[in-house]
């Protein structure tokens, strides 16, 4: 209503457009802004209720001088659709504009609003107020955005591409026999915004690699060379945004609605329901797990449920089912249970178990259920960067026929296993030092044993950015027992970080009587990480390794654009 | 036995998960109102009116070259590393709310390639400059299969096929999981013939990938 009033006030500041003259009568200005782009015109922020009409002109004034006229094609309550005459115009987004319209569609809409109340015979007496002495307030631009602003729909947004190009090199050699291993990387993963005009994501990922190795001179060796085009990922993907309830997923990707899964050539479907729950499904082949990513012998279909404690998804709950087949037989039947705690203050805790139900043609496992997998862990970080947290994780093979797991007897499939029980603590003395420890206890179908590692930290270090960690660390392995130490310091700039580290470790291999069983390994290693602002990123590291009779160095070059 | 193990995880979990809704705060957990009239998923309210002091160009995406928010101070979230020089959209936007993908760390926006098998604390081995993975040589001490000898100079697929595609486990830490083909390929002496195919520690050193120590 005032709104109306306001701008019955500012009458002509212009000529009046067409649409009001052909009306005739006398006209009013209605100030308008751009709030979207379309094809061929603009959406505007006023609509019906402020007075337009389909056939309206309209003048919008350009920031950097100038006008572009249109004429209103569509109206809704709020908002109206301008065609601009000239189509190739551009009209930037929040410009300001004029429509003019007739004063008796205003008075019209203001009755319609606000029916005049029925003017009593007899008015009463009434004190006139004396004249206002305080004029309006001037509106001043950084003061809040009062107006409701419309959000862009995803089919709105200007088209873009974003994402990273980068590449790779690992180098080994080692002095026995003049080893080498090389593995070089270029790759590039990008990510597409409404490309095609649906609101769809585009998500491109792959690699060219070459590996090589260079074995000694012996006959029973063979040198190894490999380059391998590996496509990650390539899919389509629609909704997945509050717009839309649904979202479908083709292509090669990793499932969403219940990553667990893996990554498929296929399709998936998932649906969000009223206060945030979610099911799916998906279907599609399954790309080996390997460096060939080769697909087409293992077809899997799953579904999945997520219910979650509230639309903050403070606590949620999954339950999802996979069926996989190698080469049309039946495989694996897979049960994903997965919860999550996840409040921003005190603890959190996430736990996921794989269970696999076999059947009596499985030999190894036996009918029944079977944990093949859990992960489970609980953590906190208190005030002041204190942090604690817990990890229990179960392991044991799958049988299953796809190519996943390392092939093994019947009788380690049954019995292989591990777990593994650790802590992680960190306490903060002051802002300078802070005392670090982690350990575990591990046990497996044949042995058990421990890992721990204390570590101090110095801030501020020997200059300014400097940080210096000395740690202490044990380790009772399958075949070995480790002790060493580790010292470590590095230096953040404004431009990355510079890092050198040196690490003894003494290690005594189980099972020899002799000399033999003492193994002393030191291990050297400086890089620098560095990063700039238009997107350039690298790293660079060089280890060298060097025991009692033999050496080993190691080259890591990683380069990286992200745009 | 197995029932057994399967009923005790389940019942843990179960116990632990009402545990940890029952200890819930009141006010635990603060959203943007994403959902609410399909405003902007970045609320205005308190911004000024004046479009063009943050946004530029032809879309609502680009912004001023000299934009600055102190993303630390506003809203008490700290961004390190690359996600500094982010694009508020990557995070602020209509796949959910940004506060539901903080409090779910790094997957809220990131795809674990990982598919969950190595939990949900990536700072052990990436960065938040370039993702590179640092060190994992260190980490790897916190394993039953310390990396002692040639292992600790040895590519990661060499035992973990899958390490190019983000797989790590099940890895089997047996000699012949890794080294088959060397026992196959090896005829002085003849492993097989003299039914050496296991505990291959009994002979091999570490130290190098052809020296034994036959004195047992």
């Amino acid at each position: 209503m005032n709104r109306i009033v306001a701008f019955a006030l500012a009458l002509a500041c212009f000529a009046p457009p067409a649409a009001a003259q052909q009306q005739g009568g006398a006209v009013q200005t209605v100030e308008l802004r751009v709030a979207a782009q379309r094809p061929r015109g603009v959406l505007v922020d006023r609509g019906s209720s402020d007075g337009l009409a389909i056939g309206d002109r309209v003048r919008f004034r350009l920031r950097g001088g100038g006008t572009v006229d249109g004429r209103v094609s569509e109206v809704g309550e709020r908002n109206a659709l301008v065609l601009l005459d000239d189509p190739k115009a551009q009209v930037e987004l929040g410009a300001r504009g004029e429509a003019a319209i007739p004063s008796s569609r205003v008075a019209a809409e203001v009755e319609r609003i606000e029916p005049a109340p029925e003017v009593e015979e007899t008015a009463p007496e009434f004190e006139e107020h004396p004249p206002w002495e305080r004029a309006d307030d001037e509106f001043q631009a950084d003061e809040p955005l009062l107006a409701r602003v419309v959000p862009l729909r995803p089919a709105e947004r200007t088209p873009s591409w974003r994402g990273r190009l980068w590449t790779s090199a690992d180098e080994y050699t080692s002095s026995e026999d003049e080893r080498t291993d090389g593995y070089e990387r270029i790759g590039a993963s990008l990510f597409g915004d409404n490309q095609l005009g649906h609101g769809e994501r585009i998500a491109l990922d792959f690699e060219v690699n070459a590996r090589r190795t260079d074995l000694p001179p012996d006959p029973a060796d063979q040198d190894v060379d490999a380059t391998r085009l590996r496509v990650d990922r390539a899919s389509y993907t629609l909704g997945d945004s509050r717009f839309s309830t649904d979202r479908v997923e083709f292509g090669r990707f990793l499932q969403r609605g219940m990553p667990e899964f893996g990554v498929v050539d296929g399709a998936e479907w998932g649906r969000r329901l009223d206060g945030g729950n979610r099911f799916g499904a998906s279907v599609g082949w399954m790309p080996e797990p390997d460096e060939d990513y080769e697909s087409g012998h293992d077809f899997q279909v799953a579904g999945y449920y997520r219910w979650v404690f509230d639309d903050s998804e403070l606590a949620s709950a999954s339950l999802g089912a996979q069926k996989t087949f190698h080469h049309a037989d039946a495989d694996r039947d897979l049960l994903v249970a997965k919860v999550e705690y996840l409040p921003l203050e005190g603890w959190q805790a996430a736990a996921t178990a794989w269970v696999d139900y076999y059947t009596s043609g499985d030999d190894a496992k036996g009918p029944g259920f079977d944990v093949s997998q859990l992960y489970a862990r609980a953590w906190r970080r208190f005030s002041g960067g204190d942090s604690l947290a817990f990890t229990a994780t179960h392991l044991s093979i799958p049988e299953i026929d796809r190519h996943e797991v390392p092939p093994l007897s019947a009788a380690a499939l049954a019995d292989d296993r591990h777990e593994r029980v650790a802590a992680e603590w960190e306490h903060r003395f002051d802002d300078e030092f802070s005392l670090a420890f982690e350990g575990g206890l591990w046990t497996d179908e044949e042995e058990s044993g421990t890992d721990g590692e204390l570590g101090l930290t110095k801030r501020e270090f020997w200059c300014d950015g400097g940080r210096g960690e000395l740690a202490l660390f044990g380790t009772r392995g399958r075949f070995s027992r480790t002790y060493g130490a580790r010292a470590r310091f590095a230096r953040d700039d404004a431009y990355g970080a510079w890092r050198a580290d040196y690490e003894f470790a003494q290690n005594l291999i189980d099972g020899f009587a002799s000399d033999n069983n003492e193994l002393p390994q030191h291990r050297l290693r400086c890089g620098r990480d560095g990063h700039f602002g238009d997107g350039w990123s690298f790293a660079c590291d060089v280890e060298a390794f060097f025991w009692d009779q033999e050496t080993a160095f190691a080259l890591h070059v990683f380069l990286q654009r992200s745009f | 036995m197995r029932r057994t193990r399967i009923v005790t995880v389940v019942s843990l979990s179960l116990a632990a998960f009402v545990a940890a809704c029952a200890l819930r705060g009141p006010d635990a957990v603060k959203q943007h109102l994403w959902w609410s009239g399909f405003g902007p998923v970045l609320p205005h309210d308190t911004f000024p009116a004046d479009c063009d002091q943050c946004h530029v160009g032809g879309d609502w995406q680009t912004l001023a070259a000299d934009f600055a928010f102190d993303h630390a101070a506003e809203t008490g979230v700290a961004l390190e590393g690359a996600h500094a020089k982010a694009q508020c959209l990557l995070c602020h936007n209509d796949r959910g709310p940004a506060g539901v993908f903080q409090q779910r760390g790094c997957v809220g926006c990131h795809e674990d390639l990982h598919e969950g098998r190595l939990g949900p604390d990536c700072a052990d081995c990436h960065t938040q400059w370039n993702w590179r993975p640092t060190d994992q040589r260190g980490e790897h001490q916190h394993s039953r299969f310390p990396l002692i000898g040639v292992h600790a100079a040895t590519a990661c697929n060499r035992c973990h096929p899958g390490a190019e595609v983000g797989r790590f486990v099940p890895t089997d830490p047996e000699c012949v999981s890794c080294h088959f083909d060397d026992l196959a390929a090896t005829d002085n002496p003849n492993h097989f013939g003299l039914g050496l195919t296991d505990h291959c520690e009994r002979c091999h050193l570490p130290r190098t990938w052809y020296q034994v120590d036959t004195g047992n």
